[in-house]
């Protein structure tokens, strides 16, 4: 199925129809060329394949269908519904399913069908807060999210989370996406004085996108405060073409993209929006009438303490008594200030100083000035900026937030589509994530992602209904294959790091439910803890060293573990966590003897193991098979078959429980998912 | 199926389907990278063009370590003690964009406090910091105008490393083994030795982009190697046993699920991990030398320093000498590595003491054995320090002009490279930009820095940047 091209008055009226009143027709006079992701974003026909009728449960899947047979692929069968329920589990909560959950959806099958069994464990799924985690987790990578600064001392960040819970809610609550994006790129535009509401207070918190990139803390010492500027614009620049538009802005900083058609003012165009841009590490965020009950408490106590200060100035040095009940009681006013909520976030100077075109990206060479603009292939004029709500930021974020969900921009849908497809299926329609350039893979099932697309924005941009849209589909419920190598099959994948450690903590009853806060720092081994730069110079303000949490709060998930940037925690790099400096829309997966003797021999391995024997031991009693029921029930969420039984037995009759678990927890079926 | 016959697929095992997929397609090798088998990554590949050496070891010296107090030899500087930097050497400064060289130091020149002597054949002056060091000098090429883009440690070591002043992108030893592979089944291909590590973390050594296959494994050089490398106690009897279930099952697993060749792979890495634990081990057993060796590589120095940066360079050795491709060894026993800035003799005497001895040692001893010509030894840090003084008797950090030296794989010996002004400031003959440094090494693998590219995120990513920026150091490669 290839896309076909309509008349211009067709797409028109589709725009029309997807967003009547608000819609900016702007780039509509000129369709862009360039890539094929920058044509304007089309419904395709919905095929209607003569055979295998019964096969699709939606339109969704007549695309896929269609694809499938075009290929001369027969469409699969479904999966078994304990695979299904397993997969799942993992793909909208990262976590395992608990085996009781596991046996109600496989009664519910036979009782009320698939369909209904899956419709209703989706709900399920979709309403618990791990769905929001797991989510999270994708777009933490697209943004490269970290707890600290990167650089010489990686200073943590003590506000960061804020800004990760933010997403986790955003999820959860199924904000609409193109709100979600507002509110990342503009939310202090949106709000005007203190938040008002906890939505405002989430869109202040929302800019933390616009902080989490490498900052080098120390460029000022050296004279390089206006590097450590043109790096941090050039970032925002970048990760936002690339979280948002699927474009890489990355070549254009220095010279003229070399397969798109993005000239090097595109660049600085997109980096004039950001100009403005300063720390707002003091904005208070708590809500209005906290804020000014809270200044009026403290103007209060700062008069006071003005009193007591100049009275302390007049009293006698000889007289002791009468200074220590000053000094006393001035330090009993300043504890009784009231701090203010603060974040990780960003805001505007009033004014954004002129952009200029950098030769060689160098900041040291500026050459002419631009103005804020989209890429030139959309509209090459600078963009109108509308007066925002709050006054005293520019408008301009917020003028590249409206183009970015306005019909006039096809990306964003598609874009956003293809990563939730990701998330889901294993496998993307478009198999570069962050490149929809033309040195992107170009994508596998075209018509499938516009229709995904399209439909995406018609709903609200509400990205549950989406999941949900892909989840009760029969292209998501098939049965998986190893040789799989067509869009429309599924093979089985390895687990995320993170999933691999959860799948641990969860099946050993050793995952505990602590949602949101501040990040958990686990223990890391002697020489590291012992050498490390920036921890051996340890600061007052608790920002350079390792502080490990006490062993109660390592029972996590792996999303709320500290994540430093120059300290990756061990047992998630070796199993590949991305580089947290640039955005990362899909991660790689290798399979490496380290990851072996991390799973083998590693202390939370082990700890894992031992928690799982003494579960198994306590839920099942003595006899042998029943504990291997349960082991198998509890980590593979299935049986044992025969030979699996037969292989335990030896090692059970000798008492070795422990052993059993051991290898069940680094059998390949518990860290795959089918 | 065979676990053996997989396991001899090498230390890390293979790539799953999505590497495969990228290594194959628009995010992957780029234009000219090298073919990658995904099962067998490590596998020695073929370099471009015939090489000079074959292995790196890469000994970076955090912190700055001062080109005027070591092997950039200014008697111009000693003359002009306590005098203000002359004029026009500051507008020079001044004037380039390495301006911000000058800011935080004092306008007073600091004379080295070190007695200097010419060495060897070549004649070269060395600082009587490294008098054994010294003893090498005619197998030594010195380059005495490195520049970095940063007089930041961070950033300037990103770029020492990577190529680029940002956090994110692939360092020399995973460029070099996503080129060539490794020699080594049974360890990995892409070490790395440290204490404390160098400023800016991890970001120095990353793979950045590249597959995890690529990754450094860091060594310890005391205990076990490895983390992780022996089971907890209450296992280890029963370790064999567990490794034969893991096994069954994962063989029943992958017998249904024909085609994923990672399982494979899976069941490879497993028996490679029990093997590791005695090959890595007997890697590590440095003992098993001979106390000559021993002796040699200061690991009886009084000085605990230099026992701890002679085991590492005597494990560098041991590692080279076992097919690993690339050892990346850092000197920082503490936070502050060479960062003189304040009273830079308390900071740089003892700091020499400790690596003098087992640098000197680790090229005579590759010489002895006949590893010297296939192996290529860099001396390096992230820039070097001002002839200004800063402070209480100290140097600030210099971007504008360092000295760094190779050795051993196909350097031409005794040369010297480039100069720096009359006091060393900045680079004013060969100005060298890391990437040309970077493009140099490649070339001594036998690799083309503009080919070695990988395609990721919509470009081709290469250790020096754009096709065509860097040049081979003429003069350096003989």
């Amino acid at each position: 199925m290839t896309p076909r091209r309509r008349p211009r008055w067709h797409w028109l009226l589709v725009v029309a129809l997807a967003a009547p009143a608000a819609a900016d027709p702007q780039g509509l006079a000129h369709a862009p060329r360039g890539p094929w992701a920058v044509e304007p974003l089309i419904p395709p026909v919905v095929p209607q394949p003569a055979v295998h009728a019964d096969w699709p449960r939606g339109d969704a899947d007549r695309f896929v269908l269609a694809k499938l047979l075009g290929d001369g692929q027969p469409p699969p069968p479904p999966a078994d519904p304990r695979a299904l329920a397993r997969r799942l589990s993992f793909d909208l909560h990262g976590l395992p399913p608990a085996p009781e959950a596991v046996e109600r959806f496989v009664d519910a099958v036979a009782a009320v069908g698939l369909d209904a069994a899956v419709a209703a464990l989706v709900d399920d799924l979709l309403a618990s807060p791990h769905y929001g985690e797991h989510l999270a987790r994708a777009w933490l990578d697209v943004v490269r999210y970290a707890d600290s600064n990167g650089f010489d001392w990686d200073e943590f960040r003590p506000q960061a989370w804020r800004y990760r819970d933010y997403v986790v809610r955003a999820f959860n609550d199924d904000k609409p996406f193109d709100r979600f994006v507002r509110e990342q790129l503009a939310g202090d535009e949106l709000v005007a004085g203190p938040p008002r509401t906890p939505a405002e207070q989430d869109a202040l918190l929302a800019t933390g996108y616009l902080r989490l990139g490498p900052h080098d803390n120390a460029a000022g010492l050296f004279d390089e405060q206006d590097r450590s500027r043109a790096e941090l614009l050039a970032d925002l620049t970048e990760t936002t073409a690339t979280a948002f538009l699927g474009l890489t802005f990355t070549c254009c900083r220095c010279h003229d993209h070399k397969h798109d058609p993005f000239p090097q003012t595109d660049h600085y165009r997109l980096r004039a929006f950001f100009a403005a841009v300063r720390f707002a590490d003091d904005l208070p965020l708590d809500l209005a009438p906290e804020q000014e009950l809270a200044a009026g408490h403290n103007r209060a106590v700062d008069e006071d303490l003005a009193r007591f200060e100049a009275e302390l100035a007049l009293t006698a040095e000889a007289d002791g008594p009468a200074r220590e009940a000053l000094s006393a009681r001035i330090a009993a006013l300043r504890a009784d200030r009231r701090a203010m909520l603060h974040g990780l976030v960003m805001t505007d100077s009033r004014a954004a100083p002129p952009t200029h075109l950098l030769l060689q990206g160098d900041h040291r060479q500026p050459g002419d000035t631009v103005e804020p603009g989209i890429p030139a292939l959309f509209d090459a004029g600078p963009i109108a900026v509308a007066a925002p709500p709050n006054p005293r930021t520019t408008g301009r974020r917020l003028a590249l937030a409206e183009w970015i969900v306005s019909p006039a921009n096809p990306l964003t849908p598609r874009v956003t589509v293809n990563r939730i497809w990701l998330v889901l299926h294993g496998q993307a329609l478009v198999a570069t994530p962050d490149d929809f350039g033309t040195a992107g893979a170009p994508p596998d099932d075209r018509a499938l992602l516009d229709h995904l697309a399209h439909r995406f924005v018609a709903d609200g941009w509400s990205v549950k209904r989406l999941v949900r849209l892909i989840v009760t589909g029969a292209a998501y419920r098939q049965a998986s294959r190893g040789d799989a190598d067509h869009v429309g099959l599924r093979r089985p994948r390895r687990l995320s790091a993170e999933q691999v450690r959860d799948a641990l903590l969860a099946v050993s009853g050793l995952l505990d439910d602590r949602r949101g806060g501040p990040p958990v720092w686990p223990p890391l081994p002697p020489e590291v803890l012992a050498s490390n730069p920036a921890f051996l110079d340890d600061n007052a303000e608790k920002t350079k060293g390792w502080y490990p949490s006490p062993p109660e709060a390592l029972g996590c998930r792996s999303l709320y573990l500290v994540q430093k940037r120059n300290t990756p925690v061990p047992l998630l790099a070796t199993l590949d966590l991305p580089d947290n400096a640039v955005p990362c829309g899909r991660r790689t997966v290798s399979t490496t003897a380290p990851q072996a003797l991390a799973l083998l021999n590693g202390a939370l391995a082990a700890d894992a193991a031992r928690a799982l024997a003494a579960r198994v031991a306590h839920e099942a009693g003595a006899d042998p098979d029943s504990r291997l029921d349960r082991l198998f029930a509890l980590a593979l969420q299935r049986p044992p078959a025969d030979e699996e039984r037969a292989a335990c037995r030896d090692l059970l009759a000798r008492g070795a429980l422990v052993e059993v678990c051991r290898a069940l927890l680094n059998s390949a079926e518990f860290v795959y998912v089918d | 199926m065979g676990g053996a016959a997989a396991a001899r697929r090498g230390w890390l095992a293979g790539l799953g389907p999505v590497a495969l997929a990228a290594l194959a397609a628009a995010d992957g090798r780029g234009d000219d990278g090298p073919a990658i088998d995904p099962l067998r990554p490590l596998a020695p590949r073929r370099p471009h063009f015939t090489p000079r050496a074959t292995r790196v070891i890469f000994l970076f010296m955090v912190g700055g370590p001062s080109q005027v107090d070591t092997f950039d030899h200014k008697p111009a500087l000693q003359a002009l003690d306590g005098q203000p930097l002359p004029g026009s050497l500051r507008a020079a400064i001044a004037g380039s964009r390495f301006a911000n060289v000058l800011h935080g130091c004092t306008d007073r020149l600091l004379a080295s406090p070190y007695r200097w002597q010419r060495h060897g054949q070549s004649g070269t002056w060395v600082s009587e910091l490294f008098p054994a060091v010294a003893r090498h000098v005619d197998r030594l090429c010195f380059i005495h105008s490195l520049q970095a883009d940063s007089n930041n440690h961070a950033p300037a070591s990103y770029q020492a490393h990577t190529g680029d002043i940002r956090a994110g992108k692939a360092s020399l030893g995973a460029w070099a083994t996503y080129g060539l592979g490794s020699e080594s089944a049974e360890l990995p291909g892409y070490v790395v030795l440290f204490d404390a590590g160098p400023l800016g973390g991890a970001a120095n050594y990353s793979h950045g982009f590249l597959p995890a296959a690529f990754q450094p494994t860091r060594l310890r050089d005391a205990g076990a190697p490895l983390p992780d490398l022996a089971p907890p106690e209450e296992f280890a009897a029963g370790q064999r046993d567990t490794l034969d279930l893991i096994r069954r099952l994962g063989i029943r697993h992958a017998r249904q699920r024909p085609g994923l060749t990672e399982l494979d792979a899976r069941l490879a890495s497993y028996e490679l991990a029990y093997r590791m634990q005695s090959s890595a081990l007997e890697l590590g057993d440095v003992e098993a030398e001979t106390p000559a060796t021993l002796r040699a590589y200061g690991l009886d120095h009084a000085d605990e320093r230099t026992r701890a940066f002679g085991r590492k360079c005597l494990l560098a050795r041991r590692l080279v000498e076992r097919g690993v491709r690339f050892v990346q060894l850092y000197d920082m026993p503490d936070k502050d590595g060479w960062d003189a800035h304040a009273q830079l003799a308390d900071n740089h005497t003892p700091r020499a003491r400790w690596t003098d001895q087992p640098i000197a040692a680790l090229v005579s001893d590759l010489a002895a054995r006949g590893l010297l010509d296939e192996t290529l030894v860099v001396w390096a840090s992230e820039f070097g320090r001002t002839p200004l003084v800063q402070g209480n008797g100290g140097r600030n950090h210099n971007a504008a002009g360092f000295t760094v030296w190779l050795a051993g794989g196909g350097v031409r010996p005794g040369q010297r490279i480039g100069a720096t002004d009359e006091l060393g400031y900045m680079a004013i003959e060969r100005p060298t930009p890391f990437a040309d440094l970077h493009a140099t090494i490649l070339a001594a693998l036998g690799l083309s820095n503009d080919a070695l590219s990988y395609r990721t995120a919509g470009r081709d990513e290469r250790l020096t940047g754009v096709a065509g920026s860097a040049t081979v150091i003429p003069g350096v490669l003989g």
